[in-house]
């Protein structure tokens, strides 16, 4: 199986403890994945205000880099559901439609792809799952609080099955945190009292870990955390998972 | 002479009018019993089911 | 003034947004609980769907069949292509009957056409009869939500404005104190009126009648006890069957507001002996609408507004702040039609979160209408210059590698030596208003990468 990374930039930049985690984690998994270097972004950013046209060229970029792989995988749902959903405004060769069909979220890629259902190992904290909307509403990795009252989802299922983790029951299960892309500046006054009130609620009900699969969630509710100086620590899911297992 | 308002809404409208699915037919939903939820739903409440017969056999 | 600039004001006040936010996700927990009850729910949307899906597919059919069947049974069919003509007509039917006692039941198409203010230059004074209507008429403002038009008011609020036009007293904030007073007030008002107008919740192709949905009872009173009853609906409200209706009873209430349906739901068929039966059918921008692939979608809406409540950034931002008749997600997928450019900033006050999509009850495919119409407002121009050309250079870094590793590497750089107060710097940098940027650290993954896989 030949699986490639897929590290969208802001990790690469400012968080490549989880691109390296999330390369570990699948290396445990009995996955060696390349990392083609140039790649770049999925356009996401510019698409998103509006400009997809101005994208076009971006999503060949990324077509090109991946097209020769079995899958991508990505420590992002939000750009895996970009990728998954919007490439479709390009030409749709054999090669755009095989990346959009093989690109993967990491934690997606584990469950359904590996058919990895438990993790071995301990974490002995109480632990708050930050769901990221374009992985839940977009990807359907977990059940939505609009259609059934069951909290359930693949990440939970992973997590829980770590010995001795308390998963943090939160008022708002599956509220958006406010992150949004450009909307985070575009409308920052919304955007910082979303990821306030998202933060609280972990707060409120013990949350000293807070965890999640799209590290760019993470990214904007870690900016309030520190800048809030609250005793909670910010990890992407696949930094617990990695470290877990030896 | 101008079209009324009359004709001008029903030209536009047909001018877009598109493909689509035919109109559905509206199932029963008989797979509940709606007795039983009504009562479940009635308790949870606080309320009380009082069945009868007939309104002849009401309590006075 | 823009969608985040009014956003912002209305955050300003921390502790109204608070309540303003638990108020509004209160009514999304009440209709989840009501939702979850339904096993057939989901089947439900998918039907009501479908239904609106065909209607909208054929529209002009059905609108001659309502028309042909409404004026079989006595009542007064009128067509109006915009406002204007809505109103003119209203105000026609009026001065007919030399009224000029006019009550008036909940109704955003009126509101759309701004209804109140064109009869009140005509010298007709009209008064709003559901409780939250009045009182923001009373405020002279406009509704701040579809279903709950006062929902941005407290008590303290409803009594202040209640101290003032209807003399109860200063500082009364009981809300049973406050809406008997209301009740008072209206109730004369219901008696004198000569007409009484409604909105309309759903018009039924086949019987030629049209259904009003309340809580209140309001609009059943005012037009039982009026001479002329005056139905004003937007083209889009129809649907084929009075067997489809069962579909939309059993959605509306419970998405709306969690019950399981609404107090009143009153059919209006005919006149009673004696009195008028008006019903006036208005475009206003739907046909318009109606010929966009990508939106027409949106007219499938029946005004529930379980979007705004499960809207994170309207919870935030409050219903004013979008300024169009019609708030939240769907009024932001609406508004474009009508002026894209006075309404530029709606499609992009959102996350793309999705909820709105997945509550609304005729499947709505929300958060994708608010995505393309970035697009389509992007290519007319009307995003800020500064947006525009930022999109276009970070294009052109992403389509090429090397210069996209070069600039990555220059932004985690220059944060790493860069003071904090020069990084976060209030004015420069919107991110740094309420968070820390990240922690930049020594070594990118790409430069780990290379480091641990050195090539063969």
């Amino acid at each position: 199986m030949k699986v490639a990374l897929f590290i969208p930039c802001y990790v690469d930049q400012f968080y490549p403890q989880v691109g390296i985690a999330t390369y570990q984690l699948l290396e445990k998994l009995g996955i060696q994945a390349e990392f083609p270097q140039k790649q770049t972004c999925c356009g996401q950013p510019m698409a998103n205000s509006g400009c997809e046209q101005d994208a076009i060229p971006v999503y060949h970029h990324f077509v090109d880099t991946f097209q020769g792989y079995d899958y991508v995988v990505a420590p992002a749902g939000s750009c895996v559901y970009h990728v998954r959903k919007h490439f479709n405004i390009i030409e749709q060769t054999p090669a755009v439609q095989h990346v959009r069909e093989t690109t993967y979220d990491l934690i997606d890629f584990i469950t359904t792809i590996l058919g990895v259902t438990k993790i071995p190992g301990e974490f002995r904290h109480k632990v708050g799952l930050h769901l990221s909307c374009h992985g839940q509403r977009g990807l359907h990795q977990a059940n939505e609080s609009e259609m059934t009252p069951v909290r359930d989802g693949h990440l939970r299922r992973l997590l829980k099955s770590l010995e001795g983790i308390e998963l943090t029951e939160l008022d708002r299960n599956d509220e958006c945190c406010g992150f949004g892309g450009t909307f985070c500046v575009s409308e920052a006054a919304i955007s910082a009292r979303m990821g306030q009130d998202r933060v609280q609620d972990h707060l409120r009900n013990g949350t000293r870990v807070l965890t999640g699969g799209d590290m760019s969630c993470l990214m904007h509710l870690e900016g309030i955390v520190r800048r809030q100086k609250l005793p909670m620590r910010v990890m992407h899911a696949a930094e617990i998972l990695n470290g877990t297992i030896l | 002479m101008t079209a009324t308002a009359r004709e001008r809404i029903l030209a536009a409208t047909r001018a877009n009018h598109f493909e689509a699915n035919p109109l559905p037919t509206v199932p029963q939903f008989t797979g509940n019993d709606s007795v039983e939820r009504f009562t479940e739903v009635l308790q949870s409440i606080g309320g009380k089911l009082c069945a009868y017969q007939h309104a002849s056999h009401w309590p006075k | 003034m823009s969608h985040p600039k009014r956003a912002e004001i209305f955050t300003r006040d921390a502790e109204r947004t608070t309540w303003h936010d638990e108020t509004l996700w209160f009514v999304r927990q009440k209709r989840d609980k009501a939702v979850y009850a339904v096993p057939e729910f989901q089947e439900l949307r998918e039907l009501a769907s479908q239904i609106k899906t065909h209607t909208l597919s054929r529209l002009a059919d059905y609108l001659e069949q309502f028309e042909a069947q409404a004026k079989a049974n006595g009542v007064h069919v009128h067509w109006a292509s915009n406002a204007e003509e809505h109103n003119a007509i209203v105000l026609d039917i009026i001065r007919q009957q030399n009224a000029t006692s006019i009550v008036k039941s909940k109704s955003m198409l009126t509101e759309e056409c701004h209804l109140n203010p064109y009869l009140l230059r005509h010298g007709v004074e009209i008064v709003d009869t559901d409780l939250g209507e009045r009182i923001v008429q009373l405020r002279q403002e406009s509704p701040s939500h579809l279903v709950l038009p006062a929902i941005h008011l407290k008590k303290e609020d409803v009594g202040a404005t209640f101290f003032k036009h209807l003399g109860t007293a200063e500082g009364e904030v009981d809300p049973q104190v406050l809406t008997e007073a209301a009740r008072q007030h209206l109730r004369a008002r219901f008696l004198a009126a000569e007409v009484a107008i409604s909105g309309v919740n759903f018009a039924i192709a086949e019987t030629g009648s049209v259904v009003v949905c309340t809580n209140e009872g309001n609009a059943d009173l005012a037009v039982n006890l009026a001479r002329v009853h005056i139905a004003s609906m937007g083209i889009e409200k129809l649907i084929p069957r009075l067997s489809d209706l069962s579909v939309f009873t059993r959605l509306l209430a419970r998405s709306a507001t969690g019950q399981p349906a609404t107090t009143y739901t009153s059919h209006f068929s005919r006149p009673a002996a004696g009195k008028e039966l008006h019903v006036i059918l208005v475009d206003n921008g739907r046909t318009q609408q109606l010929g966009r692939p990508d939106f027409r979608a949106s007219l499938k809406c029946i005004r529930c507004g379980a979007c705004m409540n499960t809207c994170p950034v309207y919870r935030r931002s409050g219903g004013h702040s979008y300024d169009f008749t019609v708030p939240g997600p769907i009024g932001a997928i609406l508004s474009p039609n009508i002026d894209m450019r006075q309404h530029a900033s709606l499609p992009f006050a959102s996350t793309l979160c999705g909820s709105c999509t997945d509550v609304c009850p005729v499947k709505i495919d929300i958060h994708t209408q608010l995505y393309k119409w970035r697009q389509v407002i992007a290519a007319a121009d009307e995003i800020p210059a500064s947006k525009k050309w930022s999109m276009r250079l970070l294009s052109r870094v992403l389509a090429r590698p090397a210069m996209y590793e070069l600039g990555g590497k220059f932004a985690r750089t220059s944060l790493r030596f860069v003071p904090h107060a020069l990084t976060h710097a209030p004015g420069y940098n919107p991110w740094a208003i309420a968070r820390e940027l990240p922690e930049p650290p020594p070594q990118s993954f790409r430069e780990w990468f290379k480091q641990t896989n050195p090539k063969p």
